[in-house]
């Protein structure tokens, strides 16, 4: 199997002085005499991703997420272990962090691209392609200091998503931008697996995760913890999330300092169990838990069912519907009779917000994923209720 | 100023590979510094077109939003010739022995070019210190040789200076002021480059240090301005003209600026006068070039040694 990324047991230690003269008595005495107290951030990280394979990382701030991807990225050298990757190599790390504020996007580009090691006149070639992904129109031509974050963003996509790159890193990108943006990254991102791109995602976002990659590494405090099927993983570390905030929120403290939240959620079938796999048509259930420890205003839960490119097949919420969520704590029961979805693999959405249905205090989504089956040969997302007429031209 | 800084990076091949394209962590540290700093110079060749878009973009900004905008770097120098005629050919009196036949300018335009090459000099390595630590974010994020940081702030440095430089040799050519220079402007780029090259073996040096402790660039600025003074930029390096600096003439020799002014003066200003030399363009050339390779070595094989740490350091 051809590999595209490969690590051994890998790690990086990060060196902490306590003073500027320890650290000079090491330098000096090329460190003969030590004044480090050695923070290892990342250690024992074996990897091997075949070409094609697409990794999400997933762990708690801090766990050594980012430092993996800035080893891979070249932009930080190992401290044990080593590493090889495809070349070209290309990385998202920060997306729109900056660019030379005084030039021009156009400017930007070429600049971005001589760092790639693409000469200028290949990047001007490809400005075009560039120019219309990002959707920045005549704001190339101004200075990137007149951008938006938003607008930054976009650049800064567009331009990774013109390279070819054998392997690309993404730090935390779909995490901004606006909804329609933040699908076309998504969809570019599908194009370059289906191109045999290798990916490794990093991202707090367990959904996406879910969506764009097959395979997941669970890092906790600088150490591999899991790495296997992306659902597999990201459900095991969703639940672990989810016990030690459940913890968390036993402690009155905790609870004081608590905003609203979803405590449980179940997707049920009509007899009550849970439902991994339903037919087309069949009466789905669904129980939301929630707490509120200081109720103030009343709440309001929403469930929406999503495809795999993130469409939004269908939603609903207690406030589109009038009804409103009060008191500490609740059960909400969502009953969905006939459901008309066709068949695909769904996921269940679960937001918990204002009264008013504007802020949202929680965005969550179900661990398992939905498996519609269908006996008729239907297309589409949903089956659509309808009656056919036929009426034949008397000639 | 802002930090140049793109979100995208790639490696090409990944910095510091070794065989079969590991990164390691513990190769071997001296032979990877050492293979490294061998071939620093023709990575720079390779990653040309980063550092000359760089130094572009360094001019470019720093003559941004001014009205002379392209004729500062003209009108500074005039100044300065102006000034420093004024107050040590005419105010102190200092000229040369001999009479220079060139109407009282010598010392002017001695005064001038010692200058400029130190102006730019000194200005390039007190920058270049700074080359890593100003843009760590790029650094951190960008996976890029970073010893075109230092290159491309010097490169700006001496294209602002050769502009001066220009308008002088554009004065010889039209006025009456200093005679021609002639066919040795054509190792105008061989200077260039030379210096360059010096300037940047000690920036690298230089930058890794201030990388790694922020004390480095005041012990630079402290070391600059003990250098200046032992550099024949006011003074003339002659027994005759200075008597009190004869017995030490041995010494300030070994300067390595001492030979570059040589330099610059013999081919911008011609033999003349005589006393400003202690040695022929040819000798000159030839310690100024031992003095780069040095410099160049010694600079890159301590940039090698420390590279790994800048990530972690800025």
């Amino acid at each position: 199997m051809e590999l595209a990324l490969e690590t051994q047991r890998l790690g990086k230690c990060y060196r902490r002085y306590s003073s500027a003269a320890r650290k000079a008595l090491e330098l000096s005495t090329f460190g003969a005499v030590r004044g480090h107290q050695p923070f290892w951030a990342l250690r024992g990280v074996d990897l091997a991703l075949p070409r094609g394979a697409a990794l999400g990382l997933v762990g708690r701030n801090g766990a050594g997420k980012s430092t993996l991807l800035r080893l891979l990225a070249g932009c930080s050298a190992p401290s044990e272990g080593r590493l090889r990757l495809r070349a070209p190599v290309a990385s998202l790390l920060e997306l729109g962090a900056g660019f030379h504020l005084d030039f021009s996007g156009r400017e930007n580009i070429v600049l971005a691209g001589l760092l790639l090691g693409i000469g200028a006149r290949e990047m001007r070639a490809r400005q075009q392609e560039i120019a219309e992904f990002s959707e920045l129109g005549e704001f190339l031509d101004q200075p990137v200091r007149t951008y938006s974050s938003g607008m930054g963003m976009r650049l800064g996509f567009a331009i990774a998503a013109s390279v070819d790159p054998s392997v690309l890193l993404i730090d935390e990108v779909f995490a901004v931008g606006d909804q329609a943006f933040q699908k076309k990254c998504v969809d570019r991102v599908m194009q370059f697996r289906k191109q045999g791109t290798t990916l490794v995602l990093c991202s707090h976002s367990l959904y996406d995760v879910r969506q764009i990659c097959d395979l997941a590494a669970w890092i906790d405090a600088g150490r591999l913890r899991a790495l296997g099927d992306a659902a597999e993983v990201t459900n095991d570390y969703s639940s672990l999330m989810r016990e030690s905030e459940q913890a968390d929120a036993q402690r009155p403290a905790a609870q004081q300092a608590g905003q609203p939240r979803i405590v449980a959620t179940r997707l049920l079938d009509a007899q009550g169990r849970p439902a991994l796999e339903i037919e087309s048509g069949a009466d789905l259930r669904i129980e939301i838990e929630w707490s509120d420890p200081r109720p103030g205003p009343a709440l309001a839960l929403g469930v929406g069912f999503l495809r795999q490119d993130r469409t939004l097949v269908a939603a609903c919420g207690t406030h589109l519907d009038g009804l409103r969520l009060r008191g500490e704590r609740g059960t909400a029961i969502l009953e969905l009779p006939r459901t008309a979805l066709l068949a695909g693999q769904f996921d269940v959405m679960v937001w918990l917000l204002d009264e008013h249905g504007v802020h949202r205090f929680e965005e969550f989504a179900l661990p398992q994923r939905l498996t519609v089956r269908s006996k008729s040969k239907e297309l589409g997302l949903v089956r659509l209720e309808h009656r056919w007429r036929i009426e034949q031209d008397a000639r | 100023m802002s930090s140049l800084q793109s979100p995208v990076s790639a490696t090409l091949p990944p910095p510091g590979s070794g065989p079969e394209g590991w990164i390691e962590a513990d190769a071997p540290l001296l032979p990877r510094a050492l293979r490294r700093s061998l071939g620093l110079v023709p990575n720079l060749l390779a990653h040309r077109a980063l550092w000359l878009a760089g130094a572009r973009r360094e001019i470019g900004a720093r003559l941004a939003g001014t009205l002379l905008g392209r004729l500062w770097p003209l009108v500074q120098p005039l100044m300065l010739f102006a000034v420093y005629y004024t107050v040590f050919a005419r105010v102190f009196g200092m000229d040369f022995k001999r009479p220079t036949g060139q109407g009282g300018a010598a010392m002017g335009v001695y005064l001038f070019v010692g200058v400029a090459v130190w102006t730019a000099f000194a200005e390039g390595l007190s920058r270049g210190t700074l080359a890593f630590t100003e843009r760590g974010e790029l650094i951190k994020r960008v996976a890029f040789p970073a010893e075109v940081l230092p290159l491309q702030t010097i490169l700006a440095q001496q294209t602002l200076m050769l502009i001066g430089l220009g308008g002088f040799v554009l004065l010889t050519f039209t006025t009456s002021l200093w005679p021609a220079p002639g066919a040795r402007l054509l190792l105008l780029p061989v200077l260039f480059v030379l210096q360059a090259l010096f300037t940047l073996g000690l920036a690298l040096a230089t930058a890794t240090l201030h990388a790694l402790l922020r004390d480095t660039l005041h012990v630079v600025a402290m070391l600059t301005t003990l250098w200046m003074f032992a550099t024949p930029i006011f003074w003339i390096p002659s027994a005759e003209v200075l008597p009190g600096v004869a017995p030490f003439l041995p010494w300030l020799e070994w300067n390595p600026m001492h030979a570059f002014l040589g330099c610059w003066r013999q081919v911008l200003m011609g033999e003349t006068p005589a006393e400003a030399y202690t040695a022929t363009l040819g000798t000159s050339l030839a310690r100024a070039s031992a003095w780069t390779a040095l410099a160049l070595a010694a600079g890159s094989f301590l940039f090698a040694l420390g590279e790994r740490r800048l990530p972690d350091e800025i």
